[in-house]
């Protein structure tokens, strides 16, 4: 069987569904549909599913309406993402007003992992999340998590997920899924991490430099594709802030390109 | 750079697997026969189908099978990135009857050449079901793995943990189609060299010609040591299914373990779905509670 390869975002119509069927009908003049977008005014809607629930305690979730489940536990690494992606710490951190932020957490000491995972994904879809960034990854889909990335895409969302960090191997789902904008993490422009993911990836984040703050508010720098991706979800949302709207081709120009490997 | 295949130099793409998998697409493609075929019964599956059932799964994580070894209730699988994917991954797994073993791993673990031997415990083998447990000698660090297990996307240097990532792929793909462990017994895809070593092991033991058998999807899997007939007959009553290559050891032990009376069969299920299997003829004791399968596929 031929590598299976996902399609690439730099074709104009995208993967959402509503554009595959318009394809059909496709002839000279190109129909453009957002890959995600926001009402003016309207708060952008992100669900952050990890291992684990934010401490509200922690001061840099100040205003940032980071919901606390009932279930589940802080995490550091839970907390390492959020951070990124709201950028604290940074004088350009996200505008609270402007973004609101949910923790899903799913149980890594518990049965039927990606079946919580799939739990997330719908409840996502269900408060109508504009952003979905995935930090966990399962190593098959068993439980349908393709189907409801596809199913968040084609309701509006994004899905970003973090490629997974096992360079010998492919990406983690949701990442391979279609629907889903996979990251991996880059040392430098054109160089993959050593421990980065690469077979099934779609774009790169530098990740060298990224600060995160754990629960105990200690800064380091951890690496890794979940932080590739919370920092591609930062730079989305800030686009969705800044234009309302995000088209495939913005994506080129906002995440970095894949060093030149075959599998891509 | 790409470091010489040096983990079992001698056993890399034995030519009689690629050849097999060579003959199989051609035949796909230009509806000939492949040789192998010519000596195997009508609809056998060979060991070559399945290294390229294997490699279909596999294709996807930028492995391949480079060899395949199975004997009843033992496998031995090498496994290394494909030519494509700028990696230098090779793995072997070897494992016994009663699914434990060893799997050696070479990779390179955050920007370090590891070649290392862990050890392998498989706990359940099933799609959907896959557990394990690998232990370092070195350092004794174990760690257990599940199918339906997430991780959290950071970079993992511990070897144990990097090399069970990498471990599951392989078992998943061979709990596809390939393998199942039935209690704590690996069972094996029947293939016609299966039933071959069958035979082999009974011309040693001729008093041990009882194999283990389950059924999984149109398949019949063979595996465990071969046992006596009173251990078949005492096993088959709680519902274990056997194989044995001679139809009147068959129908002996479906009557012994119906008390005497006259056995049911023999029968042959044609497969009820695709993809097309292959069932093996057998028989029911009188109450119907196991198989005792014989003979080649048919």
């Amino acid at each position: 069987m031929a590598d299976r390869m996902k399609p690439s975002r730099a074709t104009w119509c995208g993967s959402s569904a509503l554009c595959l069927v318009l394809t059909a009908g496709c002839t000279a003049t190109p129909v453009e549909t957002p890959l995600a977008s926001r009402s003016p005014g309207a708060r952008i809607a992100v669900a952050i599913i990890d291992d684990g629930s934010v401490a509200e305690e922690s001061s840099w979730l100040d205003n940032y309406n980071v919901v606390q489940p009932e279930h589940g536990t802080p995490s550091d690494h839970t907390a390492q993402v959020v951070s990124v992606v709201v950028g604290a710490g940074l004088s350009d951190a996200l505008d609270s007003d402007a973004v609101g932020i949910s923790v899903l957490p799913v149980s890594l000491s518990t049965q039927n992992q990606d079946g919580q995972l799939v739990a997330r994904l719908d409840e996502a879809l269900l408060n109508g999340a504009d952003v979905v960034l995935v930090t966990v990854g399962a190593r098959h889909d068993q439980a349908g998590i393709c189907d409801r990335v596809d199913a968040l895409a084609a309701d509006g969302a994004i899905v970003i997920a973090a490629a997974g960090n096992f360079p010998s191997l492919g990406a983690d789902y949701p990442a391979r899924c279609d629907s889903a904008v996979s990251i991996g993490a880059l040392d430098a422009p054109g160089v993959f991490a050593s421990y980065s993911t690469r077979r099934q990836v779609e774009f790169g984040m530098v990740v060298k430099g990224i600060k995160a703050t754990d629960l105990s508010g200690d800064v380091s720098e951890p690496g890794g594709t979940s932080i590739a991706a919370a920092a591609a979800a930062r730079t989305i949302i800030r686009e969705l802030i800044e234009r309302g709207t995000l088209m495939d081709e913005q994506l080129l120009l906002l995440l970095e390109p894949l060093p030149n490997h075959t599998d891509n | 750079m790409h470091l010489a295949r040096s983990l079992r130099p001698s056993r890399w793409l034995r030519p009689a697997v690629v050849a097999g998998v060579a003959a199989a697409a051609v035949a796909m493609v230009g509806n000939l026969t492949p040789a192998s075929a010519e000596e195997a019964p009508p609809g056998a599956v060979t060991e070559e189908q399945i290294v390229e059932e294997l490699n279909d799964g596999l294709a996807e994580e930028g492995l391949e099978v480079t060899d395949l070894d199975a004997e009843p209730g033992a496998l031995e699988v090498a496994v290394e990135a494909t030519p494509d994917a700028d990696s230098q991954f090779e793995s072997v797994l070897d494992l016994g009857r009663d699914a434990s073993g060893t799997i050696e791993y070479k990779d390179i673990i955050d920007g370090v050449l590891v070649d290392r031997v862990f050890e392998i415990q498989v706990l359940a083998l099933d799609e959907g079901n896959v557990r394990f447990r690998l232990t370092d000698p070195q350092t004794g660090e174990t760690a257990e793995f599940s199918g339906d297990e997430l991780h959290t996307s950071v970079p993992v240097a511990i070897p144990v943990i990097f090399a069970g990532f990498a471990v599951a792929e392989i078992l998943y793909w061979l709990a596809v189609g390939t393998a199942i462990i039935v209690g704590t017994v690996l069972l094996v895809k029947a293939t016609t060299s299966i039933i071959d070593k069958v035979k082999a092991d009974i011309k040693k033991k001729p008093d041990k010609k009882y194999f283990q058998a389950a059924i999984k999807g149109n398949y019949v899997f063979v595996g465990g040591n071969g046992v006596t007939s009173s251990t078949a007959i005492s096993q088959g009553k709680t519902g274990r299914n056997f194989y044995t290559p001679v139809q009147s050891d068959a129908k002996n032990l479906a009557k012994s373990v119906g008390n005497g009376a006259n056995p049911i069969g023999p029968e042959h299920h044609k497969p009820s779905k695709p993809p097309s299997g292959i069932w093996y003829r057998h028989y029911h004791p009188s109450n119907r509670v196991m198989h005792a399968f014989y003979g080649a596929p048919v």
